[in-house]
């Protein structure tokens, strides 16, 4: 232990803490959720978990925009267009928070949908909607990565 | 408030020093919440976060949370760092130099989310881990200045505190003076804790990032009452000297 006291030390824990933050900053360099999310996205599934009683479903899907689109295409100026077959049935504006697990949509009737991001990679997307920081969601989007925007 | 140190600070010291942080702590950390989707004075949630991420492959998200930790490790170092550095320039000087860069950089973040924030995910990322900083810094601060009795930036060890010391006080022997003052130092930080909460998270959807200008309102009252005492009142530091 005498190299804890050794005149070197500071500069030790300074280099390990600076070798694991440029670890770190490299991660987050080599990905970026924001562009992973871009391009066109098929919706394969819609389904619901974590619910005791299929009137909990009912009652809250109410509050919830179900979306009928077959695909969503996220541009790079934050715009997201909703298709059906070749015809745009929706927009909004798409934004990631917290550290790339929250994605907001703010439609253009003011109202804001928060769904957490539970899957991104350059195949598939899951979006859980979000009904509070810790939740499951109540509601399960899965979707295909169609193209680049 | 700020002026003594370790054993020499009494009750009313860590009480106010407690409270005023931990309030400030508290409407931060709803705030982020808020607005950044992540805890930014606690950071047990992003350690157990990191790992999930990790064990996920989402390597993204392990290097934001990892950056994030290093952030709040990064405040109590610092505050550490300058508490102990500024030691021969007198107690003021000393222990205001964390609360006096954590006010200049709230100060900085609540002008940057008022007028320029675009809520792209970069800059969520860079303010939380600015947050994340500030809160280590008042964190290491206060823990540093009562000598470990006051952290006021989360709450686990607190409440854990509170439930042995209510558990002891059942006990007669055991129901001491000093029992009685830690039990008032632990419900006062935890009321104030969940009053800045509620405040923070009211002013938060009233008036948007302008609820940090009243963090940075809260921490120069603090600096203005040590100021005060240093001045006017016989800080404990000189009568010891």
């Amino acid at each position: 232990m005498k190299w804890i006291f050794d005149q070197r030390y500071p500069l030790i824990v300074i280099c390990c803490l600076s070798l694991l933050t440029i670890g770190a900053l490299s991660l987050v360099i080599r990905y970026n959720p924001e562009s992973m999310i871009e391009g066109q996205w098929k919706e394969t599934a819609w389904s619901y978990e974590k619910i005791d009683t299929r009137d909990f479903v009912y009652h809250d899907i109410k509050l919830l925009r179900k979306h009928t689109a077959e695909s969503w295409k996220f541009m790079t100026n934050h715009q997201l267009y909703f298709y059906n077959g070749h015809d745009i049935i929706a927009k909004a504006k798409w934004k990631m928070k917290g550290r790339g697990h929250i994605l907001q949509l703010l439609y253009e009737d003011g109202t804001t949908e928060t769904y957490d991001i539970k899957e991104l990679n350059k195949d598939e997307l899951v979006l859980n909607f979000d009904i509070g920081m810790e939740s499951r969601g109540i509601a399960r989007l899965v979707f295909n990565k169609v193209d680049r925007p | 408030m700020l002026y003594t140190q370790n054993v020499n600070r009494k009750l009313n010291n860590n009480l106010l020093l407690g409270a005023s942080t931990a309030a400030a702590a508290a409407m931060v950390n709803v705030a982020g919440v808020m607005v950044f989707f992540a805890y930014t004075s606690n950071i047990t949630g992003h350690v157990a976060t990191l790992a999930q991420e990790v064990v996920k492959g989402h390597w993204y998200q392990t290097g934001i949370v990892f950056i994030w930790l290093m952030m709040f490790f990064g405040g109590s170092f610092v505050a550490q760092l300058l508490i102990t550095g500024f030691q021969k320039k007198g107690a003021f000087i000393s222990h205001a130099a964390p609360i006096i860069l954590e006010t200049l950089s709230l100060l900085f973040i609540g002008i940057y989310g008022h007028l320029y924030y675009h809520e792209s995910l970069k800059e969520t990322e860079i303010l939380v881990a600015s947050l994340l900083f500030c809160m280590g810094l008042q964190n290491g601060m206060v823990a540093i200045l009562s000598g470990n009795q006051v952290k006021t930036t989360h709450l686990t060890g607190l409440i854990t505190d509170l439930g042995r010391e209510v558990g002891a006080s059942f006990f007669l022997k055991y129901r001491t003076p000093q029992l009685k003052e830690k039990l008032k130092l632990h419900v006062t930080i935890l009321a104030f804790y969940f009053i800045g909460g509620v405040l923070g998270g009211y002013l938060f959807l009233s008036y948007d990032f302008q609820v940090f200008y009243v963090v940075v309102a809260l921490l120069t009252a603090v600096l203005y009452f040590h100021l005060k005492s240093l001045l006017i009142d016989k800080p404990l530091d000189d009568q010891l000297d």
